[in-house]
């Protein structure tokens, strides 16, 4: 119960503090999408069965507070099953290891993201979307994006590793007595 | 081998049961009013959470803003009092001109200007990446907020048009937001056009006839046929000239005149004087 009320927390505070707080600190070109960090932190400190519900849950919170629905439920369910693919395939045990696959998911997130902007404005074709990714302009913004979003990731990564290995804690000594 | 294949066979059921849910509420169903409702609570409760955050945010966003120009505050401390200077003898002049303008007015039988009766808001939320840009601005139904009222800033600039109402606070989508059309027309030469957005142009002012005359530097604003935004608000500017993809008609992508990541405080246009 402790857990379940926990993780409600965590899912509300990452939400509200995406809207309330970094959208208003970080420029507009830059976009430190901590509910993605957290979706991705989350995957790798809990076990996948344990947690794909709550980030499901997490998915349809956004996409109801954005008010454009299914484009992060859609995300972040297939992010789920890239990383419990590959985490299933190849033994990723040190944080080094985890922080590239970080940082692979995060720069190909923010690719899908510009496809499904060019999509969802009826604009996509392969010629433009090649022209932008080629400008110096968007290579820097890319760039930075990804830099700004490992740093989010090792912060997000400690707290919630320490959120967790608490409750996982005092749920043992509960056990125990 | 059996028991494997049992558990492995109810996983896959149980996931795709979840996937199939939830892809037949999102994207067959997608009950705007159930989303909307939840929207509405959730905002409601987490007001004052919302609020501080924001507040906080600020804070800090003004700190380290001061803190990264206090080199060049002198230097533009200076050029300031130029500009003050030069502005107070402009606004003399303008004030020679209301006058003038006021007199002829009550002698021709005009009224004054029209203007608006506004409420101030602060922004406590935002989204301004990508192509569906919004704020949430802390005024809300129990404030008179309706949905559609314009959002201006400065005087004349437009921000966007409130597009969802809850009990304290509403979203507002934003002008750059590709969900948001406006009939505009350019000041300078009287063109007649529709501002959106599009994507790697960002906001544009489209459909505009070919006879029509568009130049760079013009300002774009709100036409009299703008549905529930008043006349006369300021859009932007054209930058660049293109024929549209069809060539039937012109099309000018605009320089917006404010930065909507610096905007804190913005004006809700409630009725006309």
């Amino acid at each position: 119960m402790k857990k379940t009320i926990i993780r409600i927390i965590i899912l509300l505070s990452a939400v509200l503090l995406q809207v309330s707080f970094v959208n208003i600190l970080t420029p507009s070109n830059y976009n430190l999408n901590i509910v993605l960090l957290l979706t991705v932190a989350w995957i790798f400190i809990v076990d996948f069965e344990k947690i794909w519900l709550w980030i499901l849950i997490l998915g349809i919170l956004t996409d109801i507070v954005n008010g454009n629905m299914a484009i992060n439920i859609f995300y972040f369910l297939t992010l789920i099953y890239l990383v419990s693919f590959i985490s299933k395939r190849i033994l990723i045990d040190r944080y080094m290891y985890k922080l590239f696959l970080a940082i692979f998911i995060i720069s190909v997130f923010f690719l899908t993201n510009m496809v499904v902007d060019m999509f969802a404005s009826g604009k996509f074709n392969i010629g433009l979307f090649l022209e932008q990714i080629k400008s110096k302009i968007f290579l820097t913004i890319y760039f930075k994006n990804i830099l700004i979003n490992a740093v989010g990731f090792c912060l997000v990564y400690y707290v919630l590793n320490k959120i967790e290995n608490e409750t996982t804690k005092s749920r043992k000594m509960n056990y125990d007595l | 081998m059996n028991k494997f294949k049992k558990s492995f066979f109810e996983k896959t059921t149980k996931l795709a049961v979840v996937f199939f849910v939830v892809f037949f509420i999102t994207i067959i169903w997608n009950p705007y009013s159930i989303f909307s409702g939840f929207r509405n609570v959730l905002f409601t409760i987490t007001y004052p959470i919302q609020e501080t955050l924001s507040i906080s945010a600020n804070k800090i966003f003004y700190f380290t803003e001061t803190i990264s120009h206090i080199g060049s505050l002198k230097k533009e401390n200076e050029d300031l009092i130029i500009k003050n200077t030069y502005l107070t003898a402009e606004n003399a002049k303008l004030k020679d001109a209301l006058r003038e303008n006021e007199i002829l007015r009550k002698e021709i039988g005009l009224l004054p200007k029209k203007k608006f009766n506004t409420t101030t808001a602060y922004i406590i939320g935002k989204n301004l990446y990508g192509n569906n840009g919004w704020l949430l601005i802390n005024k809300g139904s129990i404030d008179g907020i309706k949905k559609d009222m314009p959002i201006i800033v400065s005087g004349n600039v437009l921000v966007g048009k409130v597009s969802e109402v809850f009990l304290h606070n509403s979203k507002v989508k934003v002008v750059s937001n590709s969900d948001i059309s406006i009939s505009a027309t350019t000041a300078e030469t009287g063109a007649m056009g529709i501002v959106g957005s599009k994507y790697g142009l960002g906001t544009v002012l489209d459909m505009v006839a070919q006879t029509d005359y568009l130049k760079k530097g013009d300002s774009v604003i709100t036409s009299e046929i703008s549905q529930n935004i008043p006349q006369g608000l300021l859009i932007g500017k054209i930058q660049e000239i293109y024929p549209s993809n069809d060539r039937l008609f012109k099309m000018a992508t605009l320089s917006m005149p404010i930065d909507l990541q610096k905007l804190r405080v913005v004006f809700v246009i409630i009725s006309k004087k």
